[in-house]
């Protein structure tokens, strides 16, 4: 590939905000399974109780897939890993909207097939734990993160271009991206 | 706390899922609905992502793709070897499904008849915008580079799912780069984005 065809920064950026996943009708499915039962590749319907049990483990699959499975089994496996360290903003967007931003973010990034988690760091009621000794950070010490997320990408440009579509950055935060060592 | 406390509180970190292997296991051998419904759970979203990006605007290109794509899957799905992953086996039928539907279109507005949910226009009084543009490219060029530089797939995966030489996925993505920046350069919210 030749210098003059890589994207430019500008137009990767519009890729990336034009990739949004939507989702796919919900009678789709039905339809589909219904047309497996009438040739016969699904078994016929379970007892009730049966059928809320198995419908309630493809919802949490559902879940499960939509947030976290990989690209495919065979990438992930050998795609580093990549800590997105999220810091507090100015900015103070009602929690509410903050939160379901930021958990359609992951899904939408999962959706894709990247591999993504994260946790929350909370601190304790007066200040964060520090070690040896139970004491509290010194105010001086350099803000600490709020939280983080853990993508699988092939590469720092690609897990970057993962972090600049955070929303967090739109809420004035900063993102520290650090690679996991393998 | 933090707002984004409260949002990380809801993503926890992944546990064990069943392996596609066992799902597809459990459909074949014993017929089991929620095995396939798992399955369609786990693969849906990036699959049908992929449709709309390349259907554009004729969303109903993708819904049937992404129908008649998990119907031949199942039909098929005892003599699926694993040579590739299965996301890139039905990737690749999903792919065919929406070729044959454009074709079907094509033939439609060819005899005159034209289809209201496939009309593409480029109205000059329109801002272009990036699918505005992709859709005025040649289908071989826009799956490319949808399935390269939007999806992130490899040159490798793109020949598995295309069923394209690995070299010819190469030139066509320089391509249809090419024809992405003539065409995005002369949209108007292109210009007016970057200045």
């Amino acid at each position: 590939m030749t210098d003059d065809t890589e994207l430019t920064g500008a137009e990767r950026a519009a890729l990336d905000r034009w990739r949004v996943d939507a989702a796919a009708p919900p009678h789709i499915a039905q339809a589909v399974v219904d047309a497996l039962k009438q040739r016969g590749l699904i078994a016929s319907r379970r007892p009730r109780w049966a059928a809320a049990t198995l419908a309630a483990a493809a919802l949490l699959a559902a879940f499960v897939a939509g947030s976290f499975m990989p690209r495919s089994d065979r990438l992930s496996s050998r795609e580093p890993q990549f800590v997105l360290l999220l810091y507090s903003g100015d900015d103070a967007a009602s929690a509410p909207s903050r939160r379901e931003e930021y958990t359609a973010w992951a899904r939408t990034i999962a959706g894709r097939g990247t591999a993504i988690s994260g946790l929350e760091l909370v601190d304790s009621p007066d200040a964060p734990l520090s070690l040896p000794s139970d004491t509290t950070l010194p105010a001086a010490m350099p803000a600490q993160p709020r939280g983080f997320f853990v993508v699988r990408a092939r590469d720092f440009a690609e897990a970057r271009r993962i972090a600049e579509t955070c929303p967090h950055l739109r809420h004035g935060g900063r993102i520290v991206l650090r690679r996991v060592a393998s | 706390m933090e707002p984004f406390d409260r949002a990380a509180a809801l993503i926890k970190m992944p546990w064990p899922a069943v392996s596609d292997t066992e799902l597809i296991r459990r459909f074949v051998d014993a017929r089991d609905e929620s095995a396939f419904r798992m399955l369609y759970a786990r693969h849906t979203p990036a699959v049908y992502g992929l449709l709309r990006r390349l259907a554009g605007r004729a969303v109903s290109d993708a819904d049937d793709a992404l129908q008649e794509a998990w119907l031949r899957a199942a039909v098929n799905l005892a003599g699926f070897r694993g040579d590739s992953t299965f996301r890139t086996w039905l990737t690749g039928i999903a792919l065919n499904c929406l070729r044959e539907r454009r074709r079907r279109v094509q033939q439609v507005n060819a005899d005159g008849d034209v289809d209201p949910l496939d009309v593409r226009t480029t109205r000059a009084d329109r801002s272009l915008d990036v699918a505005d543009v992709l859709e005025t490219m040649s289908a071989m060029h826009r799956d490319v580079l949808v399935l390269h530089d939007v999806e992130g797939y490899t040159h490798e995966e793109i020949s598995d799912v295309l069923g394209i030489e690995i070299g010819t996925s190469k030139s066509r993505l320089s391509r249809a780069r090419q024809l992405f920046r003539e065409r995005w350069r002369g949209a108007p919210a292109a210009k007016e984005s970057r200045t």
